[in-house]
């Protein structure tokens, strides 16, 4: 075990991973960050275009659903779906199905958050 | 997904490092052993956030260091089976494609990029579908899904993380979008 | 000042030594080369950071 113990954790979208991956790199100026660090940044900034705050709010809003698990917000957060099938697909292997009028709430939540 | 995670952990800061500033010491310290490394049921640590206390420091016989037990929070990320990932392609091989999903790269093997037939177009570095004729080459962007994880503790770069893009609405982005457009026009 | 046994005070001026030899900053003014000797003029002054946890 590399560390003695884990306290608690919280689930992160990747705004909120990508702001304090920034904050890292502003913080380290001038020393060259790690490999890991470096693939981290570059696929959050070429993935994710929403600020860390706004990510939240989604996650907030889409968490007073039915059907909807803490962790299910943030993979609908962090993918944006556009369409049904996407959201089918961030949906599949969960127990719930969703109807189409379900499908389609939870897109019309994402749109306004575009 | 990545988590903010508070941990603990007993830092020993080398006696010669008493004089310098005790937080700062014990940050470096633990951003040093820690970041970049892989906890099976933790994920990978990717860096020190900050610290959170730092407890009193205790002596041991026989050794001048001083280990102080901390508390801090960290970034980590760990892939989760089934979880939903966008990534961009870093490496085409004959057997597959590199996704970098995060700080870790997946692969999406030949079998699992679609259900045609794949073939290695080793001239141009792609992978091509023989009967559509689509093809994936380094810097595509595609969404795929993981289906195996296994981390690697001793050496993070071992770990392996597989994806499949062989589901609905999933692929490289250019496919999705020109399925979508199909679907539509039908 | 705490007042220590003579086996704390044998096992705290050890210990600090045993920091000042592996390069731990020296908290007296002195010209002794000797750690252990600067580990006893600590002593005396009441300078070193470690305290006892008696159980």
């Amino acid at each position: 075990m590399i560390v003695k113990k884990v306290l608690s954790e919280e689930m992160l979208t990747l705004a909120e991973a990508k702001a304090i991956l920034m904050e890292v790199r502003e913080e380290r100026e001038g020393e060259e960050l790690s490999y890991e660090k470096r693939k981290a940044i570059e696929h959050a900034e070429l993935f994710c275009h929403m600020d860390a705050a706004r990510s939240r709010e989604l996650v907030k809003e889409l968490e007073t659903l039915e059907k909807m698990k803490p962790e299910l917000a943030i993979r609908i957060a962090d993918i944006l779906p556009e369409t049904r099938d996407e959201v089918r697909a961030i949906y599949a292997k969960e127990r719930f199905t969703l109807t189409e009028e379900e499908l389609d709430a939870i897109l019309d939540i994402v749109n306004r958050y575009h | 997904m990545y988590f903010k995670t508070r941990l603990i952990n007993t830092v020993r800061v080398p006696p010669d490092l008493l004089g310098c500033e005790l937080d700062l010491v014990i940050k470096d310290l633990l951003c040093e052993s820690l970041e970049g490394r892989i906890n099976k049921k933790l994920g990978m640590i990717v860096v020190i956030i900050n610290l959170v206390e730092i407890g009193e420091g205790k002596i041991l016989t026989g050794d001048g260091g001083i280990y102080y037990e901390t508390t801090f929070d960290a970034l980590v990320y760990r892939p989760q089976i089934q979880e939903l990932v966008k990534g961009r392609v870093v490496e085409i091989v004959n057997f597959g494609a590199f996704v970098e999903i995060g700080p870790m790269d997946g692969l999406v093997h030949v079998s699992q990029i679609s259900d045609d037939f794949i073939s290695y177009d080793e001239k141009n570095g792609r992978l091509v579908c023989r009967e559509s004729n689509r093809a994936i080459s380094v810097g595509d962007g595609l969404m795929a899904r993981i289906v195996a994880v296994s981390l690697n503790e001793t050496d993070p770069g071992e770990s392996k993380i597989g994806l499949t893009m062989r589901q609905p609405a999933l692929g490289k982005f250019e496919w999705i979008e020109e399925d979508r457009r199909r679907a539509e026009s039908d | 000042m705490k007042k220590f046994t003579k086996y704390e005070k044998a096992r705290i001026i050890g210990a600090r030594a045993l920091q000042i030899s592996m390069g731990a900053p020296v908290l007296v003014k002195t010209d002794e080369m000797d750690p252990i000797e600067i580990a006893l003029l600590e002593f005396e002054k009441g300078v070193i950071p470690i305290t006892v946890r008696r159980k």
